[in-house]
C-alpha cells in the first residue's frame, strides 16, 4: 500500500509567497494571531497590513469611516513618538491617548480616545498599522467617532465595541464623556460622513444648489449649550409656490424650506424656514449635508415608515 | 500547432504518467483545466504520454475524479464536502501541492479553503508540523505573543 509523503518532507513554506498568501487570506483574525506564534517568518506574514486591511473592511467597514481613521492616525503619531516628547507626556497623565479636539469651551468635543495605548506600541513601531487598529477596535480600547440612529435623527458619539456581546457602548463626544448608550447593535450605527463634530456648526457647501425634493440632514440642537444632532429632512416648496415642477422658482429664493416628514402636514413642526446663506450659529439649526446616496435615503425612509406605524 | 477540431477534442483522452511510473487517462477537456498539463500538451502534442514528475499515483486519481465532475458541471457543495471528508490533513496538503503544481485553479482554491478551515482549530505545535517549520522564537518573544492575544480578544479562551 502506497504511503503518502509525510509532512516533514514537504514544507509549505518552500512554496512561492503568493501560494501561501492564498491560504492566509482565508484565515480569521484569531487564527492569524495564532499563526503568528508558529515561527518568525509566519509572524511577519500574518501581521501584514494587506491581510488585516481585508478584515477591517469586512467587519468594520460600515461603522468605521475615513474620519475615524484620521483619529487613529493621530494616535499612531502620539504613541510612536519618542519617550519624553511633549506629545508622549499626554499619555502618562491619562494612561490613554486623547484624540483631536474641536469646538470651544464649554462646548468642547473629543474626537476619540484610545485606552491603554501602550499595548499597541510595539505593533505600531513595527509598522503593523492595520493589525493594531483591528485589535484596538475588537478589544474595545478604541473609542472611535460614529453616529447612532435614534428615531429620525443621528447622534454623534464615541463608541467602543464589546466582543463578548457583539454590541457597542456609546459616550457623548462632549467633554464630560457621559455614557449615552449600552448594548447598541451594529445596525444602529453608521460611520461619520463628515468631520464636523457635534460641538461645531457644520460648514455647508450645498446651500446654493438645494432645491425642493432634495434629501438632507440638518444639524439641530435644543439650546446653545447642547451638542448638535443630525435630523433627516427634505427640502420643501415655499408657501407661495404651487409646487409645479416647471414653474417652481424656490431654488432662487433666499428662504430655504426644510420639511420634516414625520409631522403631519398641518403641524407647525413640519416646515422650518431658514435663510439660505447664513452662518448664524446662535439659532438652534446648524449646517446642512445633502444626501446623495440612495442607500442613506432609503434607510431614512424605512425609519420614517416605522415611525408612522407606531 | 495542435489541431483544434472541437468535436473530436472533447472525446479524446490524454495519457498522464506519474512520478512513480503509473499511467492514467483523462479527457482532453479535463486536461484543459490543468494549465500545466495543457502547456505540456501544447509543447509535446496530445498523442504522447505526458510526464508529471511531481504528482504521484496516490493523488492523481483523486484529482482526475474532481475534474471528471467539473466538466459535467456536477460540482456541488455536497460533492466537495464528500470529496475531502475521509482525507486527513496530510492527504489534503499533498493534493493541494499537486493542484498547485498542475495549475488546476478550481481545485486549488477549493483545497486552500479546506486547509484554512482545518487550520482554524489547531494548536500552534500542530501547525508547525504541518508547515514543516521550527519554532525560532526566543522565550521573551513567545510570552509577548501570548500576552497580545489575551488582551485583544476578550472572552476567547487562551489555548495552551
Amino acid at each position: 500500500m502506497k504511503k503518502i509523503e509525510t509532512s516533514s518532507k514537504i514544507s509549505l513554506l518552500n512554496l512561492p509567497e503568493s501560494t501561501l498568501d492564498v491560504i492566509l487570506e482565508l484565515l480569521s483574525p484569531i487564527e492569524l494571531i495564532n499563526m503568528s506564534k508558529v515561527c518568525t517568518y509566519l509572524r511577519g506574514k500574518c501581521r501584514s497590513d494587506h491581510l488585516w486591511d481585508n478584515h477591517m473592511k469586512h467587519k468594520w467597514g460600515r461603522v468605521f469611516g475615513h474620519f475615524a481613521f484620521k483619529e487613529w492616525q493621530w494616535h499612531v503619531t502620539i504613541i510612536t513618538k519618542e519617550e519624553g516628547s511633549v506629545l508622549n507626556q499626554q499619555i502618562n497623565i491619562l494612561n490613554g491617548s486623547l484624540g483631536s479636539f474641536s469646538g470651544s469651551w464649554p462646548m468642547l468635543c473629543v474626537g476619540s480616545y484610545l485606552e491603554e495605548c501602550h499595548n499597541f506600541k510595539s505593533l505600531l513601531l513595527a509598522n503593523h498599522f492595520m493589525m493594531a487598529l483591528y485589535l484596538s477596535l475588537e478589544s474595545g480600547k478604541f473609542w472611535f467617532p460614529a453616529q447612532l440612529y435614534r428615531g429620525l435623527y443621528v447622534h454623534d458619539a464615541l463608541v467602543s465595541y464589546n466582543s463578548i456581546t457583539d454590541t457597542f457602548r456609546a459616550r457623548t463626544r462632549s467633554w464630560n464623556g457621559r455614557i449615552v448608550g449600552n448594548d447598541i447593535h451594529w445596525d444602529k450605527l453608521r460611520f461619520s460622513p463628515v468631520e464636523t463634530s457635534s460641538c461645531v456648526r457644520h460648514v455647508s457647501d450645498c446651500f446654493q444648489e438645494l432645491k425642493p425634493g432634495d434629501h438632507i440632514e440638518i444639524q439641530w440642537r435644543g439650546n446653545t449649550q447642547a451638542p448638535y444632532d443630525w435630523w433627516y429632512a427634505v427640502i420643501g416648496h415655499l408657501d407661495s409656490c404651487n409646487e409645479n415642477e416647471n414653474y417652481c422658482l424656490c431654488q432662487n429664493s433666499e428662504t430655504l424650506v426644510v420639511e420634516f416628514k414625520q409631522y403631519p402636514q398641518r403641524s407647525s413642526m413640519r416646515k422650518a424656514k431658514l435663510t439660505r446663506h447664513t452662518e448664524d450659529s446662535a439659532g438652534n439649526y446648524g449646517g446642512i449635508r445633502k444626501l446623495h446616496s440612495q442607500e442613506e435615503i432609503q434607510k431614512w425612509n424605512e425609519l420614517l415608515d416605522h415611525q408612522r406605524y407606531i | 500547432m495542435a489541431q483544434e477540431a472541437s468535436s473530436s477534442t472533447s472525446s479524446k483522452t490524454i495519457s498522464l504518467k506519474t512520478g512513480d511510473g503509473e499511467i492514467f487517462e483523462i479527457e482532453a477537456s479535463a486536461a484543459k483545466q490543468m494549465k500545466t498539463v495543457q502547456r505540456l500538451i501544447d509543447d509535446l502534442g496530445d498523442d504522447i504520454t505526458i510526464p508529471l514528475h511531481n504528482v504521484f499515483s496516490k493523488e492523481l486519481p483523486k484529482i482526475i475524479e474532481y475534474y471528471k465532475k467539473d466538466i459535467t458541471g456536477e460540482i456541488t457543495k455536497d460533492f466537495e464536502a464528500e470529496f475531502v471528508k475521509d482525507l486527513n490533513d496530510d492527504e489534503v496538503k499533498v493534493l493541494f501541492l499537486a493542484a498547485n503544481y498542475l495549475d488546476a485553479n478550481k481545485l486549488f482554491e477549493f483545497l486552500s479553503q479546506n486547509i484554512a478551515d482545518r487550520l482554524e482549530s489547531k494548536s500552534v505545535e500542530y501547525v508547525r508540523k504541518y508547515f514543516g517549520v521550527e519554532n525560532d522564537f526566543t522565550p521573551e518573544e513567545e510570552s509577548k505573543l501570548r500576552e497580545e492575544r489575551a488582551w485583544s480578544f476578550r472572552g476567547i479562551k487562551e489555548d495552551e
